[in-house]
């Protein structure tokens, strides 16, 4: 597969993401955009792994998804506790933190 | 034009000659690969898109999700096409431990230690069933043990095919030995999340 390609896959899904997360008001599909977002930027490091023919990008790879996996971990958690508080997931009821 | 498939496959699979062992005949086109490459890159490249696209436009979060998983499984394949068959096969299932953390790439099942034999010994019968067609290098891999070792270097063909797909020991490389401080850090920091989610998920109860 071509490097461009992957590239411009890359771009392509990373802008899905950053529409679903403006455009989203549910926290679980704006968790799940992030993680789109997150897979994105993997593939751009695969991507410029293979063209610098080293195994450098993929390690990074490894430590991106354990870090997606520690935001998810504490971010569904953080929600589960929102919906207890609030009832709802809708960010725009959740006015807590409003000033 | 009209390739060898012999001569694509001693390019793409450089690793994969060995002693005895009766290889696939038979010519492919430049238009079978030209189309056979399209279609592989047509489907890779639309399939994320499409399904990451379905996945911001559905309203009920079960359907955003499922699509979000198929969307996960396309960019596996965009890693296995792009040689990074670790990281794909870590997207898609995480490592298993049944096959003792090899990836078997390009069609190969990793063999199971207690039946491999690393180090065979060269003998006559060895090399009794390569074809005649194979006799020059069959009697190449056969009368040249490895220097001060006596062993076939029929092992060497096998063990530079294992080389060659070992996909996961570039990546540990980086792993442990450049980036093993980094390592060990992501690790606490999973550690502490996976303890902070479950705090702050665990139901208050009074007192």
């Amino acid at each position: 597969m071509m490097i461009g390609e992957a590239l411009l896959i890359s771009a392509v899904l990373f802008v899905i993401g950053v529409v679903g997360v403006l455009t989203r008001r549910n926290a679980l599909i704006l968790f799940m955009c992030v993680e789109l977002m997150l897979n994105a930027v993997n593939l751009s490091f695969v991507a410029l792994s293979r063209l610098h023919g080293g195994a450098l990008g993929q390690a990074f790879v490894v430590f991106v998804m354990t870090v997606a996996a520690a935001e998810s971990a504490v971010g569904l958690a953080i929600i589960i506790a929102v919906y207890r508080h609030f009832g709802t997931v809708d960010l725009d009821r959740i006015n807590l933190l409003r000033g | 034009m009209v390739y060898d498939l012999e001569r694509l496959m001693a390019q793409t699979h450089p690793g994969e000659r060995r002693c005895g062992t009766r290889r696939p005949e038979g010519r492919v086109t430049e238009a079978y690969v030209d189309q056979s490459r399209g279609t592989s890159t047509t489907c890779s490249a639309s399939s994320p898109v499409a399904s990451a696209l379905l996945f911001v436009t559905r309203k009920s979060p079960v359907a955003a999700a499922l699509w979000l998983v198929s969307t996960m499984f396309a960019i596996a394949g965009m890693y296995v096409l792009l040689d990074a068959q670790f990281v794909g096969r870590v997207q898609v299932l995480g490592l298993r431990r049944r096959d003792h953390g090899r990836v078997p790439v390009r069609g190969h099942a990793p063999q199971p230690r207690a039946t491999a034999t690393p180090w065979p010994t060269c003998s006559a019968t060895a090399c009794a069933s390569v074809p005649a067609r194979w006799g020059s290098r069959s009697s190449r891999c056969c009368s040249r043990p490895w220097p001060g070792t006596g062993r076939c270097s029929a092992s060497r063909s096998r063990r530079r095919r294992r080389d060659a797909g070992n996909v996961v020991a570039p990546v540990a490389a980086v792993l442990f030995r450049e980036q093993l401080l980094a390592f060990e850090i992501t690790s606490v920091l999973l550690l502490a999340a996976v303890v902070g989610a479950v705090v702050l998920a665990k139901r208050r109860t009074a007192p």
